[in-house]
């Protein structure tokens, strides 16, 4: 029965994710909300942007997906004088045993199924851009030849929110291109004692391969499935026009907004909604699955103006005012 | 687009979401609910069964409030306003408003997509409205395989979870406390607002009480209307024609007619038309000699050969008599010596015994000459052109008392009117209201005219009632009738000689001039019918020479042209 398998799909889903997050869960304390969003992103086939300050364990929790979902991992750590081809690979010049030369490209870092883009605000906007084809594409290009990715490809990076000299905000449009944006919170009293019972100790941890590349790209076929009523679909419409500023049901929009969010932020919301809903045992997405995916789905795709920064406003704030002025519509 | 326009339009739509949320509006985009198969439906019913009732409590509730709102309004604006029976206006508008939101409550059952919304919104996540869109199967087929599976299964579940769905328990009815205390203090409002006189409620008494006098004016007036229309074949032509269009236009402005007011402009306007078809009708009468038909009649029916005539002539059946003196003319020549002489006799005894200046004298006095001349030819003759003169008398006869019927009827009317407008002026006395004015001036007016009318027309009497009469109709209804006696107006009108009154003598001299010139009867009471004049041209020369408002130039027009006694009086 149809209802049956569908009943099937859906545990293995969840037991898959389950086995990711107690894996991730025994080298990273605490953070579970995190661990869920980035879980997320991944299953969605998206990019996620993790900010917070240093040394809350960003690097080593996305060491740890690679580590438990078999991927391959690589690291970049951006600094100003990072150059693109140092991120997607260059033309060397090769020498054959028998004495001809010719060029050879050599893959960067990007060519990885897990890239860790460390401090991504650091580098210049030159070699920031040089994300944007490898991000949206999942190719590269270099010189005149076009080589993709290999699948599935996700990049996490990582910015720090305090320490801004010297670094280069991320342009909107690669903003855009985060799937999410999670804010990397410091942990709870008891998780820190847990940190340092972990980090100061003989603890060693052995993180399991629990699933593959191949179940991933499975499972976020899966996700794209679920069903959503017309009704939900027009909230999620709605939430993402009323970031839009002039006819926003939101006075903190109208007033602080600059610009509202692009398309993919609705692509963000639905089908992260879907994936919660999964996650959370039903087969259809609810208002509340929207309403709990919006702030990581849209706080980074819209942008408050002169009078919003210096209100001091964040735009979960603004989020937050949507949520409550956005009303879910229902007949 | 202008600028200025912008801003204007932002205030309309903040006007606009303040009383319209957006919760409730029609919300862009929104994805119509199909209709659920019978499975969903069944399961979804006791809920929906239930957001009807909770409907039906809140739209009452909302027409309550509308009832009592109306009703403070109404009541509010009865005291800026005269409203006649604002308290049937009152529970008209409350009945209304209740109904209304009745109807509206049955009218308008939450749709099945509001239910599943009301159901998800109590705990199952939009099961129902997912499981509600994908009834319609053709979203369905549009989904991959394993879409397909998950639209089953979430139905699966959403049926499983309505089935243990408690309506009552989850939904229960909510009992608007804002509401009620609303409709409380609109209540305690209407309470205030009936205790609390209403010095309009007297204006408003008068204005009905005028509406149905009028109202039943017109009853008579069409009464009177349409004996004219049936039985005016006595009338000339164009009398009858005038008459009835006097009567017509009469019923159209009275129909139309508000105040007390306009209704009297009506009914004065109708009683000068009729005035002159009754002074066109008396001439006519005259000129056929009606006083020779009473008495011919009463001399016919003292013969053998005339007393079936007479008896029909005394009858007043013009048709009936006719024949009689055609049958008369055509058996001249068959009559017995004695019964010609008898009939010559009479007919000239008629003749003389009246003006014996009029068409039907004449002819009675040719034909009693003609029969007593034993020339049966002329005498047949002569007894048709009497038959003639007598059915143009008769028929005069008629039209004059068509016209003074309805002369009487609209004196009636006035009467009445007047009598109406009075009757909430008494009424309004405590709040200061009544005053002398057009109305005032109503009763003397009818009073007056009814004497004066009575001579001619003979069957004035119940005119005499009219309200303020002091000339009852009996004592008027023969020519020789007295009036009351009046002040006699010798020094009306601006021109005449001053008299100056003296001050106190405590405060200089005083001076007194003559006046001179006085009539003889100046100063002293005289008969109504001597002074009329004066005081009417003087009238009609002061509204000439003051401002005054068409309607009331009107109104003192028809004052006195009520009161006139008639020429020669």
């Amino acid at each position: 029965m149809a209802s049956d398998a569908a009943a099937e799909m859906a545990a293995r889903f969840t037991a898959v994710v389950g086995e990711v997050e107690r894996e991730v869960g025994r080298v990273m304390v605490g953070q579970r909300d995190v661990v869920r969003q980035v879980l997320t992103t991944i299953l969605a086939g998206g990019h996620v942007l993790l900010e917070g300050v240093p040394g809350l364990g960003k690097t080593v929790m996305v060491k740890t997906f690679g580590q438990a979902l078999d991927l391959k991992f690589s690291r970049i750590q951006f600094t100003p004088d990072l150059m693109p081809a140092d991120i997607v690979g260059t033309n060397v010049i090769a020498e054959e045993p028998s004495g001809a030369r010719r060029f050879e490209f050599q893959p960067g870092p990007i060519f990885a199924n897990l890239v860790l883009a460390d401090e991504i605000n650091r580098a210049t906007p030159k070699t920031q851009s040089a994300m944007l084809e490898a991000m949206q594409e999942k190719q590269v290009t270099v010189g005149t030849v076009t080589r993709a990715l290999p699948k599935p490809f996700f990049v996490l990076a990582t910015q720090n929110p305090i320490e801004m000299e010297g670094t280069y905000p991320l342009p909107e449009a690669q903003l855009d291109r985060f799937f999410f944006k999670v804010l990397v919170c410091f942990p709870k009293v008891e998780e820190l004692s847990e940190i340092v019972r972990r980090t100061t100790t003989g603890f060693e941890s052995e993180v399991t391969r629990v699933a593959t590349g191949e179940d991933i790209l499975g499972l976020a076929r899966l996700a794209r499935d679920v069903p959503i009523a017309g009704p939900v679909t027009d909230y999620a419409v709605r939430l993402l026009t009323a970031t839009h500023p002039k006819d926003s049901p939101s006075r903190k929009v109208n007033q602080f907004v600059r610009y509202g969010a692009s398309p993919r932020g609705l692509q963000a919301l639905v089908l992260a909604a879907k994936i919660r809903a999964l996650l959370g045992g039903r087969f259809n997405v609810a208002f509340e699955d929207l309403r709990e995916v919006a702030y990581p789905a849209l706080r980074h795709r819209f942008f408050l103006n002169f009078e919003g920064e210096a209100e001091g406003l964040s735009t979960d704030d603004v989020i937050a005012d949507i949520l409550e002025s956005v009303p879910t519509g229902a007949h | 687009m202008d600028p200025r326009f912008n801003g204007i339009k932002q205030r309309l739509l903040c006007a606009a979401r303040t009383l319209w949320p957006a919760g409730r509006r029609p919300q862009a985009g929104t994805s119509p609910a199909p209709r659920p198969d019978d499975e969903l439906r069944e399961a979804l019913r006791p809920a929906r069964a239930q957001l009807t009732r909770q409907g039906l409590i809140d739209r009452m509730m909302a027409g309550a409030l509308a009832a009592v709102g109306a009703a403070v309004g109404l009541l509010l604006f009865a005291r800026l306003r005269p409203v006649e029976g604002p308290w049937l206006w009152c529970g008209l508008a409350a009945a209304a408003a209740l109904a209304g939101a009745f109807a509206l409550a049955i009218w308008r059952r939450p749709t099945w997509g509001r239910v599943a919304a009301a159901v998800d919104a109590a705990g199952l996540a939009e099961r129902a409205v997912t499981a509600l869109y994908f009834s319609d199967r053709t979203r369905v087929t549009e989904a991959n395989e394993t879409a397909q599976a998950f639209i089953a299964a979430e139905r699966r579940d959403a049926l499983q979870r309505l089935k243990g769905f408690d309506a009552a328990k989850t939904l229960p009815l909510r009992w608007p406390v804002r509401a009620w205390r609303g409709l409380a203090t609109g209540l305690v409002a209407v309470l205030l607002l009936a205790l609390w006189p209403n010095p309009m409620a007297a204006v408003a008494e008068q204005r009905e009480a005028v509406r149905k006098a009028i109202a039943d004016q017109v009853k008579a007036v069409e009464k009177v209307r349409r004996e004219v229309e049936e039985k005016g074949a006595g009338l000339p032509l164009k009398t009858a024609a005038e008459l009835q269009k006097t009567l017509e236009q009469l019923l159209k402005e009275l129909k139309k007619a508000g105040p007390a007011e306009e209704a009297l402009k009506a009914l004065g306007q109708a009683q000068d038309k009729l005035a002159e078809l009754a002074a066109a009708g008396e001439r006519a009468k005259e000129a056929a000699d009606g006083q020779a038909l009473t008495d011919l009649a009463s001399e016919l029916k003292g013969t053998k050969a005339g007393q079936s005539a007479g008896e029909k002539l005394a009858a007043g059946d013009a048709k009936g008599a006719g024949e009689e003196l055609q049958k008369l003319g055509d058996e001249a020549a068959n009559l017995g010596s004695s019964d010609r002489r008898e009939l010559a006799g009479a007919l000239d005894r008629a003749a003389k015994s009246g003006a014996g200046e009029g068409p039907v004298a004449k002819a009675a006095a040719q034909a009693g000459k003609d029969l007593a001349g034993n020339d049966p030819g002329a005498a047949a003759l002569s007894l048709q052109s009497l038959n003639s003169a007598v059915q143009a008398a008769m028929g005069a006869a008629a039209g004059s008392q068509a016209v003074a019927k309805a002369q009487s009827a609209v004196q009636t009317s006035q009467g009445a009117v007047v009598t109406a407008g009075q009757t909430g002026q008494s009424g309004s006395g405590s709040s200061g209201s009544g005053t002398g004015g057009p109305s005032g001036t109503g009763p003397g007016g009818s009073g007056a005219g009814s004497g004066s009318t009575n001579t001619e027309a003979g069957q004035r009497g119940e005119a005499s009632n009219g309200p303020g009469s002091t000339n009852p109709g009996g004592a008027s209804g023969n020519k020789t009738g007295t009036y009351e006696k009046l002040y006699d107006p010798t020094r009306l009108g601006g021109e005449g000689q001053t008299s100056l009154i003296g001050g106190r003598m405590s405060e200089g001299p005083s001076e007194t001039t003559d006046s001179g010139q006085v009539s003889a009867g100046a100063g002293s009471l005289r008969p109504y019918d001597e002074i009329y004049g004066a005081y009417s041209r003087e009238a009609m020369t002061a509204i000439d020479r003051a401002y005054l408002p068409a309607s009331l130039r009107d109104l003192i027009k028809q004052y006195f042209s009520s009161l006139d006694p008639g020429p020669g009086r």
